[in-house]
């Protein structure tokens, strides 16, 4: 018995070792790639461990002509996504979470069908909408459909939080002299803040990685992912490769800081009722 | 004051609809409106409706191939990812020591951008990447293989796979993961009571539990594998061209929003056919869970 | 006058559901009102009318004679204990408590002071700087209370502010709140389902039944008299047992007829029982108010014992009559077998008879 469990065990461990192994080892190779020596990179044969890490690759590609300016960009379409994003959203997942009211299921029906079309194809004619309101080519217009594209996550993700959060406490506040809006500041904010907080960083990783919608919708001010992807043929394996690393950095830190949370957003599939 | 009057105004009767507002209107803006312009811009040119942009895109030399390999990616990922993603979320639900932790590990690539994805794995593939050099120093190749060239689209094909099943397959799992925990584990000691160990626990009791999940993961992924795009660039360039990367080459180099609309209408219909199955289905889950 | 509340006809549905109907209540200044009724009456519903958590969809409440229909909670001079407590997770007890004072923009040491003194009054002044994770449920729920009573409130809600502690410390609870209103004096409307606490709590109770109240009196008058067949089968444990009797009359008597047993009413009845000669009654009587007899004969009920449940301080015997299963309360020493017969005297003083159609007590002047 003992034995067999012992085996059952090193088996688990074994196979899940080797998942983890599967998922890590690529994103350890990129972090090699982008600090190998640029000439290395195109040595035959090549080591895995290059002969020494260097900053020369990065140098290159943050040197490299548009590159820091299409950062900044990235950054800032990403910040106004999430702005965007729940200034619109969270009011939806509060009233959602808060009150029963008539057309609330099919509400959340249209979300989550929302949330599973491929919004990044509508690019295509905002294009032409865009060039007619003059946001073509602008960063606010980047913005507005990748907020279009985080809305469904932040309503539910801002429901689920906002549930969280007991009716009771706000009603409670309201008896000790809040107004409404009060109750709500006072109490449901501040307990609904980390979960808002993990909210927002999942917004800006959307935004952040976005590439279709950004490259149709701008020539000049592109992102980073639209900068890379219109460069692509033309860019050095190096650039490439700094290029990649640099775009899974912020995002894989915010996705471990709101790990806990993925689950309301993706979870929620067939948890919705 | 009138009672039903009374009761309508009631701030409290109207508010939820005042909060969500801006989102029904950033959906009518942002959303329908587009949709609808698709469809126009597709069927609708300067002398009226039009099935012109159809016809050349479906004359477009590569109108097939992106037809084909846009399916083949869908029907040889999909599957891949769902397995793989089964087998983690099982490991994961055994419930052995750090569990936790590696959940998280398995979890990592959502944060991961395709494009990012694609780039990760061409400094795999890329003919003096990791993959040849490994080979080489196993001594099992001598000159390295050009995985990513018109000469071996085969590798080509599955280069682009083993990228999107890395990076997508976490979705799945996080999906599944969820589902598990919401398996009552009233059933599963019932299950063990009467003697389901092991494989026939998963088999009988687990597995048909975890269909809603499963249907859900299986039709998101599918609908977004549609969408594969970056991924593909980044690896392959247009060695193996696929639909959404059409339309983007209509949009942004040939500056044909028409053909482009074409594109993006053709793959919403596929999508919109692919939501509609999906919620039939899990309709009718739900409403046999409930009665 | 301050702390009277008086409710004039409010109603309020939700979608089809009518949890309040056309409700009437008047509660004098310094009374403790509980409202008591089973799950799903429109006790809370009532009660969070007269907060202004709810808008009454017709009809007026006023609170200290002003009509605060129209105004928010914050402004109608309540304070509310709920269920659940609602004890802000995010802020120290003294904050909790000094939460509603600091909305009035009271002076800093002012509230310090007011949190300080209601704190002793419930004796958590040791845990002021604790976060409510860190407190038991009994704790809490003290954080609660302490929370409304510093508001100084012309009047005190209370809905079920017992229901999730265990057994004992409800018991203690229970005592603590009834010393506090003695203290204190505020008007308070306490909702409960719990008979038990009502009785003991209340110096009224209103007891409710699909969103009216069936009957509001003293503890006593609603446990001894009450109003319908409802009223006596939900208070008491066990409930008030109901029996169908026939009204007989001849030249020199009336009573009631049980299958072929002739029952004896009080003197004051019989005039205005001959009236409703042949008619048939639902015969009410409290099992503490039933004795037993070994012997069957000699004017007594016959029944036979089901099942005899020794109960420490009594033993409930459950005795079958006709069709009918009664409950008699006896005292624990009694030996009785199941099987076996006996010889039931119903106390003719605590004798109820109520309308069979209507379920409505009847009563003669
Ligand atoms: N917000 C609401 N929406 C819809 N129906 C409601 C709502 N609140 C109460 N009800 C309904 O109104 C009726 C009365 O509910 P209420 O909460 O007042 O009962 P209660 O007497 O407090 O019961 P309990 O002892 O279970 O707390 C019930 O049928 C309930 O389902
Ligand atoms: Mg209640």
């Amino acid at each position: 018995m003992s034995y067999r469990y012992l085996l059952r065990q090193t088996l688990i461990y074994m196979a899940v070792l080797t998942l983890a192994l599967w998922v890590l080892i690529p994103i350890l190779l990129i972090g090699i790639s982008a600090f190998t020596p640029r000439q290395e990179l195109y040595l035959w044969p090549k080591s895995i461990i290059p002969s020494h890490f260097s900053l020369e690759t990065m140098r290159f590609f943050l040197g490299a002509h548009g590159v820091v300016r299409s950062l900044l960009n990235s950054v800032k379409v990403a910040v106004l996504t999430l702005t965007f994003t729940l200034a619109v959203g969270a009011p939806a997942g509060y009233a959602v979470a808060r009150f029963f009211f008539r057309g609330r299921e099919a509400f959340r029906l249209g979300i989550l069908i929302t949330r599973m079309f491929p919004t990044a194809l509508l690019a295509v004619p905002l294009a032409v909408t865009f060039i007619r309101w003059g946001l073509y080519d602008t960063l606010v217009g980047v913005a507005l459909i990748h907020t279009a594209m985080a809305l469904p996550f932040a309503v539910i993700i801002t429901t689920g939080i906002f549930m969280g959060v007991p009716k009771d406490l706000e009603e409670a506040a309201m008896t000790l002299g809040c107004s409404r809006f009060g109750a709500f500041a006072r109490v449901a904010l501040p307990l609904a803040l980390p979960g808002l907080a993990a909210a927002a960083m999942f917004t800006f990783v959307i935004s952040w990685n976005e590439v279709f919608a950004a490259a149709i919708l701008t020539v000049r001010n592109r992102t980073l992912p639209a900068h890379i992807i219109t460069t692509i043929q033309a860019s050095p394996l190096d650039f490439r490769f700094a290029g990649g690393f640099f775009m899974i950095l912020p995002a894989l830190l915010f996705m471990f800081l709101i790990r806990r949370y993925l689950f309301h957003m993706w979870g929620g599939a067939t948890a919705e009722r | 004051m009138n009672e039903r009057l009374r009761k309508l105004l009631g701030t409290d009767t109207l508010l939820p609809y005042w909060l969500l507002l801006p989102t029904l209107i950033f959906i009518g803006v942002f959303f329908l409106m587009p949709l609808f312009k698709a469809v126009g811009l597709a069927f609708y040119g300067k002398d009226g409706f039009t099935l012109a942009y159809f016809e050349k895109m479906i004359s477009d030399v590569r109108f097939f191939d992106a037809l084909k390999f846009t399916f083949l990616f869908a029907i040889t990922i999909v599957p891949l990812q769902v397995v793989t993603a089964l087998a983690m979320a099982l490991l994961l639900n055994s419930g052995f020591r750090g569990s936790r932790f590696f959940l998280y590990i398995f979890a990592l690539p959502l944060g991961i951008a395709d494009l990012a994805a694609g780039l990760i794995w061409l400094s795999i593939f890329t003919h003096r990447g990791f993959l040849n050099s490994i080979l080489y120093a196993l001594g099992i190749i001598d000159r390295p293989i050009h995985y990513l060239s018109y000469q071996n689209i085969n590798y080509t094909f599955l280069s682009v796979v083993a990228a999107e099943h890395w990076r997508a397959t976490a979705i799945v799992m996080v999906i599944l993961v969820a589902g598990l925990q919401m398996i009552s584990k009233d059933y599963l000691e019932a299950a063990e009571v009467l003697g389901a160990r092991g494989w026939k626990k998963i088999w009988y009791v687990i597995l048909p539990l975890l269909k809603p999940s499963l249907q859900s993961a299986l039709i998101i992924r599918t609908i977004f594998a549609l969408q594969t795009f970056a991924v593909v660039l980044a690896l392959a360039g247009q060695i193996t061209p696929v639909l959404a990367g059409e339309a983007y080459f209509w949009q942004f180099l040939y500056r044909n929003p028409h053909v482009a609309s074409a594109y993006a209408v053709l793959l919403m219909v596929i999508s919109i056919a692919m939501t509609w199955v999906y919620l039939r289905y899990l309709r009718s889950r739900t409403e046999v869970i409930r009665e | 006058m301050a702390g009277e509340i008086e409710l004039k006809g409010i109603r309020k549905t939700f979608g089809k559901v009518e949890a309040v109907k056309d409700l009437d209540l008047l509660v004098q200044e310094a009374e403790f009102l509980v409202l008591l009724g089973p799950s799903g009456c429109g006790k809370t519903t009532t009660l969070r009318c007269i907060a202004g958590l709810e808008r009454v969809d017709r009809g007026k409440v006023f609170i200290g004679g002003r009509d605060v229909t129209e105004l928010p909670p914050a402004k109608r001079g309540i304070a509310m204990v709920f269920q659940s407590y609602a004890v802000f997770p995010h802020m120290t007890v003294e904050k909790n408590i000094g939460f509603g004072l600091r909305m009035r923009h009271l002076p800093k040491e002012e509230i310090k002071k007011a949190v300080r003194e209601v704190a002793e009054l419930l004796q958590i002044d040791e845990l002021l700087d604790r976060y409510p994770s860190q407190l038991s449920g009994g704790q809490r729920q003290r954080v609660a209370v302490a929370r409304a009573l510093v508001m100084r409130p012309e009047v005190l809600l209370m809905d079920e502010p017992l229901s999730n502690l265990d057994a004992l410390l409800r018991l203690q609870m229970r005592a603590e709140l009834k010393r506090l209103h003695r203290e204190i004096g505020t008007t308070t409307v306490y909702v409960t389902h719990d008979q038990i606490e009502a009785l003991s709590l209340g110096d009224r109770i209103a007891v409710m039944r699909e969103g009216e109240i069936v009957q509001l009196d003293t503890p006593n008058e609603v446990y001894d008299k009450p109003a319908n067949v409802f009223v006596g089968g939900f208070i008491g444990t066990p409930p008030m047992n109901f029996l169908k009797a026939k009204v007989l009359a001849d030249d020199k008597d009336v009573f009631l007829a049980i299958g072929d047993f002739r029952l004896e009413v009080p003197d004051v009845w019989k005039a205005h029982l001959r009236e409703m000669t042949d008619k048939t009654v639902i015969l009410g009587i409290r099992a503490e108010n039933i004795e037993v007899h070994p012997e069957t004969n000699g004017g007594r009920l016959p029944a036979n014992v089901i099942v005899a449940e020794p109960l420490g301080s009594q033993q409930l015997l459950t005795v079958q009559v006709g069709d009918d299963v009664l409950k008699v309360a006896t005292k624990p020493d009694l030996s009785v077998q199941p099987g076996q017969a006996i010889g039931l005297a119903l106390v003719k003083d605590k004798i109820r008879i109520f309308d069979v159609q209507t379920g409505a007590a009847i009563t003669f002047p």
